[in-house]
């Protein structure tokens, strides 16, 4: 890869040729604010923040947008130069002339690039003001937009037009009078909605409800990957006192979709029926040690036992489950959902797979490695109904409904180990309260393009329910015990020494991904690349 | 459909353009003159045509002197020379008319012939306190 | 001070807006003779004769040719008779009075550059350029470039650049675009590149063709060879467009001699020489300037300080407050904002709300302290997207700095004038329909 090298404010710095300028700041981990840039939409240079001052030999220094440029071979810019800084004051001034003084309500303050830009570049306070009473307005189910918060940076204009193709907003009106508007369009209910809420640079746009949740200072993030399907975007699941509050993309993931996910992956983490919290041995409330020892000796003495993999389960998981079926000579099945209109897909290429649940790729290339067979729902139903299964343990994971949806004959000894008991499994013998994948799950999954990533709880699960890690664990060492994914993974990696798995342990996962971080004012994108000093921030310009 | 009758003048404006995009302004300017009031109708019909987001086109009508038919509808100019020569009073004098709805702008491009107006999207330059009667009370323009 | 005619030559002869009449008189050579040159010929006698555009940047026209044909040539001519800038009345002129001469030059430039399509972009307002034009456009169909006029509804913003018609021609919202650093001629409709021309630019090539650049030979200033058609309005006897000689006058020259000074028993008080963005506003021996933009700061780093602008001339008499004027500025830079950048867009409405509270005696000194402040950030060069935030501020910090005795009243709530707004008939306009 070319590189040159640029100087900003006298130091050299090296960068790819063809980066766009802005990005090879941020880079170099200069705090350049760009309320109206973003690495994935096109670059308007309407904010003009991220101005830098150019140096020439032939005339003074002359202010550029450095969004919109790109970097070229002994360009000297200055940030620090007085001209620029003024400037920067000067523009902020701008924003508050009309942006109301409302931090302390307000539902962005502490994640807001408005607020981080004034109280770094600004001068204190403004002595100038202009009255405005522009009207809050419902953009669609998830979306409100409040008409004095919005700074007109058009991102969600070119959300809307570039990235979900929905071409629902536009710019209504001009010069003061302009707001952002759908009119004529209907209400914004496509499945990237909740996007605009991380895109929206100030508090403009927030979702209904949003300013009940604590507030980004009293969050912790906590790395993680979604568990809606097998695209495995990167996902950031935010914390409060031990509950979830919201999950946001992560843009410092394997560059899975980018800075997006879908509103399956924002708000699938919450179930629709009631959760599994307590162990159950045939409809009796139980404690955990009194269903290990049954259900082991159930599945040995089976005639025929079979074991039910789930597109949920993590690799580490199906690792364990694989064993113990190895121990009850059980036979190996696989239930996957699709969703039946296929692949999603969006003019940007954000495609939301139609193969639901995070993990089949994973749990087949761990059965693969331990040369074991898996069957499927079909071929399971069929010897259900043939009488040459009689127990069956078997592990679910949706939150949605999801499942294989199978008869299960009365004399067949059935284990289910879930998070929501699925009407199909109503009648089961034992019923396992798991986690949930989406937010209680500690280990890794493999997406449909093969990638490996860390999955990482964000909470423990409610009452008696425990990880599924625990329970395939303690199903195998006969109780609870100290064996952990770390472990399990090494032993799987080992196991399949000539496998995909064996590059891998969770020292170089960890380095994929910080496993946990502070929200406030360093959340973003930016800021918290700038910190671990990564170069990561998608080039819009390259991308064309 | 209402504007069924304009399909075939509106696409000869867009077959005028590389991209059907180009005939966004002069499809307005037809239904400046032709139609009758702005409605989703009309944006749908302008965005069909051209190819325009139905949000785009409502959010660039709304920023102009979008004037559709209206029988009485009368631009002022009030830029500098014409406020010298008298646009106030020519201002004051049609607010005495009820049915004439007065629009301040800010340049009819007629400033040595100050004070300036438009009527029905005639320009009338050159305005006298005798003249702007006339017009008024709906003479016909001598040019 | 005498009129030297050659963008408007021949507008006296009855009908000349009709083609038979026109070709009589010798409209068409210009472009025929250019058919049988080749593009380089043409670019070289247009380089030679130092024609530059009189929209108000004073650029070289053959510079533009030349990267045009450096690229493989433009495949478009876009007209800007935009002309949105209050005080400007010259390209509309040209269109009605003189058509042809405008639809010749811009097939002249096509040839010039190897487009195969002229685009005219007008303002819908131009009522009566746009009828004389079209029925122009018409009479002259079969010739081989077509050219298409494009209407556009205003409002509209200033001193805005070339980008604005391209934008609005690809149905694009009413804005300019940011510079960036994309080299190369403009694309449009991504399916080629467009050289822009202010209209009135265009207009000098029929004769500049004709007489293989002869026309300009002697004519104007070494650095701004050729005329300016001033568009003079205002407190002035006689109102109209005059074209003269660059650098053969003064402003005194043009606003006295040929437009007849101030009105009745009244004395010029300011005359704004660059319209609403003047900078500085011109009074008493201030008028004396040369009417040469070679001599000026901006466009041509001369001695003169402040810019020269586009040759839109306002005049203003004793009857006129200065606060008022500067509030009207402020009312139509906020009012014809696109509202695209941050600076522009929050900065003119701030500007049009403090000025109006000063003009009505609700302002204080702070208030004052404040707009010189502003107009301060809002003139930065490359702040702005555009030129228009710019202009409103360095026209409004102008006024503030020739009459800070007349802001100040106000601030005490006074104000010293005593405004005529009555409606005035001027003795006669120079130049009509």
């Amino acid at each position: 890869m070319a590189t040159i090298c640029i100087h900003v404010d006298g130091k050299p710095v090296e960068v790819e040729t063809g980066t766009n300028l802005l990005t090879a700041l941020l880079n170099a981990g200069h705090a350049l604010p760009h309320p109206c840039f973003h690495p994935s939409l096109s670059a308007p240079a309407t904010c003009r923040l991220c101005v830098a001052a150019v140096q020439s030999s032939t005339h003074g220094p002359q202010l550029i947008t450095t969004c919109n440029r790109t970097v070229t071979a002994g360009l000297l810019l200055s940030l620090q130069d007085p001209q620029v800084a003024t400037a920067r004051a000067g523009l902020l001034e701008d924003i508050l002339l009309r942006h109301p003084a409302e931090c302390t309500i307000c539902e962005r303050a502490g994640e807001c690039e408005v607020q981080e830009a004034v109280s770094t570049h600004g001068e204190g306070a403004t002595g100038a003001t202009l009255a405005s009473s522009r009207e809050r307005v419902q953009l669609g189910p998830r979306l409100v937009l409040d008409r004095n918060r919005c700074i007109l940076c058009s991102r969600c204009v070119r959300f809307e037009s570039e990235i979900s193709g929905a071409q629902s907003l536009a710019v209504h009106g001009a010069g003061a009078n302009a707001v952002i508007d759908t009119g004529g369009g209907g209400p914004i209910e496509h499945e990237l909605t909740g996007n605009l809420l991380d895109l929206c640079p100030a508090g403009a746009l927030t979702e209904p409800g949003e300013r009940f949740r604590p507030p980004p200072w009293q969050l912790t993030g906590i790395s993680s990957v979604c568990a809606g399907c097998a695209s495995g975007c990167a996902t950031r699941v935010d914390v409060a006192a031990g509950c979830v509050q919201r999950v946001k993309p992560r843009a410092d993931g394997v560059d899975a979709q980018g800075y997006w996910i879908c509103d399956i992956g924002r708000y699938g983490w919450q179930h629709e029926g009631d959760r599994l919290e307590i162990p159950r041995l045939r409809g009796e409330g139980v404690e955990w040690d009194a269903v290990f020892a049954e259900v082991a000796e159930s599945m040995e003495q089976a005639n025929q036992a079979a074991v039910l993999l789930s597109p949920y389960l993590s690799n580490e998981e199906a690792f364990l489950l694989a064993h113990l079926s190895l121990r009850w000579k059980a036979e190996l099945f696989l239930w996957q959902a699709h969703a039946p209109e296929g692949d999603r897909r969006f003019p940007s290429g954000f495609t939301i797979q139609a193969q639901r649940g995070p993990n089949v790729a994973g749990v087949t290339a761990v059965a693969t490695a331990l040369d074991l067979p898996i069957g499927t729902t079909q071929q399971l139903s069929t010897r259900l109904a043939a009488g040459e299964v009689d127990a069956v343990y078997a592990t679910g994971g949706s939150l949605h409904g999801e499942g294989p949806g199978l008869h299960m004959p009365e004399q067949v000894f059935h284990t289910q180990q879930d998070v929501c008991l699925p009407g199909w499994a109503v009648g089961a013998d034992v019923v396992l309260p798991g986690g949930n994948p989406w937010t209680e799950k500690e280990g890794t999954f493999v997406d449909g393009q093969q990638r490996l990533q860390r999955v990482r709880a964000a909470v423990i699960p409610p009452g008696e329910a425990r990880q599924d890690f625990w329970i395939l664990a303690a199903l195998w060492h006969g109780g609870p015990n100290r064996d952990s994914p770390d472990q399990a993974f090494s032993r799987l990696a080992r196991s399949a020494s000539h496998g995909p798995f064996a590059r891998f342990d969770y020292g170089l996962l960890e380095s994929q991904a910080q496993p946990a971080e502070g929200v406030a004012f360093g959340g973003g994108w930016t800021s918290h690349l700038q910190r671990r000093g990564l170069v990561l921030v998608e080039d819009h310009a390259k991308r064309r | 459909m209402k504007h069924a009758d304009l399909d075939a003048r509106a696409r000869a404006l867009v077959s005028v353009y590389p991209a059907s995009t180009g005939a966004l302004y002069p499809l307005l300017d037809l239904l400046s003159h032709e139609g009758d009031t702005w409605d989703d109708e009309s944006a749908h019909w302008v965005a069909q045509l051209t190819g325009v987001p139905v949000a785009t086109v409502n959010g660039i009508v709304v920023s102009r002197h979008q004037t559709m038919g209206d029988a009485e509808v009368v631009q002022v100019c009030t830029g500098l020379s014409c406020r010298w020569m008298g646009a106030d009073d020519v201002c004051e004098r049609l607010a005495a008319h009820a049915k004439i709805w007065v629009v301040k702008v800010d340049c009819l491009g007629a400033c040595a012939a100050a004070p300036v107006m438009t009527r029905n999207g005639r320009l009338h330059d050159g305005l006298t306190p005798e003249r702007l009667e006339a017009l008024v009370a709906g003479g016909r323009e001598q040019i | 001070m005498k009129e030297h005619r050659i963008l408007f030559d021949g507008i006296d002869t009855p009908d000349v807006d009709r083609w038979p009449v026109y070709q009589s008189h010798g409209g068409g050579e210009g472009l025929r003779r250019a058919q049988s040159l080749s593009p380089q010929t043409i670019i070289d006698e247009v380089g030679s004769a130092g024609l530059r555009g009189r929209g108000g940047a004073w650029r070289l026209v053959d510079v533009r040719w030349r990267q045009a044909r450096a690229e493989g040539g433009a495949q478009y001519v876009v007209v800007d008779l935009l002309e949105s800038e209050p005080g400007r009345f010259r390209d509309r002129k040209l269109a009605e009075r003189h058509p042809h001469r405008l639809l010749e030059g811009a097939r002249i430039a096509a040839h010039a550059v190897g487009a195969s399509c002229v685009y005219v972009c007008i303002a819908a307002a131009a009522t009566r350029a746009r009828q004389v034009l079209g029925q122009a456009i018409e009479e002259t169909g079969d010739q081989a470039i077509p050219i298409h006029l494009h209407p556009v509804q205003g409002p509209l913003p200033l001193a805005t650049g070339d980008s604005l018609a391209l934008e609005v021609l690809q149905g694009g919202r009413a804005e300019p675009r940011a510079t960036d650093d994309v080299p190369g001629l403009p694309r449009l409709f991504s399916t080629g590149t467009a050289v822009v021309h202010t209209a009135s630019t265009l207009g000098y090539l029929p004769s500049l063709l004709t007489t293989a650049g002869e026309i300009f030979s002697g004519v104007g200033s070494s650095w701004a060879p050729g005329t300016q058609a001033f568009c003079v309005s205002g407190l002035v006897r006689r109102p109209g467009l005059y074209e003269v000689e660059l650098g053969a006058g003064t402003v005194r020259d043009l606003v006295e001699g040929a437009a007849g000074g101030a009105r009745h028993d009244q004395a010029i008080k300011f005359v704004l020489h660059a319209g609403y963005g003047s900078t500085p506003v011109l009074r008493d021996t201030m008028l004396d300037r040369e009417l040469d933009p070679g001599g000026w700061a901006d466009p041509a780093a001369g001695e003169i300080s402040g810019a020269f602008g586009g040759g839109v001339v306002l005049v203003a008499d004793d009857s006129v407050c200065a606060v008022d004027t500067a509030r009207r500025l402020a009312h139509t830079f906020a009012d014809t904002a696109c509202g695209k950048c941050l600076p522009c867009r929050e900065g003119t409405a701030w500007l049009q709300s403090a000025l109006e509270g000063l003009e009505q005696g609700t302002g204080t000194a702070r208030d004052l302290e404040w707009v010189t402040r502003r107009c301060a950030h809002l003139s930065s060069s490359d702040l702005s997207l555009c030129g228009h935030g710019p202009m409103a501020a360095r026209g409004i910090q102008a006024l503030l700095e020739a009459f800070p005795d007349e802001f100040a009243s106000h601030v005490d709530g006074g104000c010293p004038i005593s405004k005529d707004l009555s409606m005035k008939v001027p003795d006669s306009v120079h130049v009509r329909y």
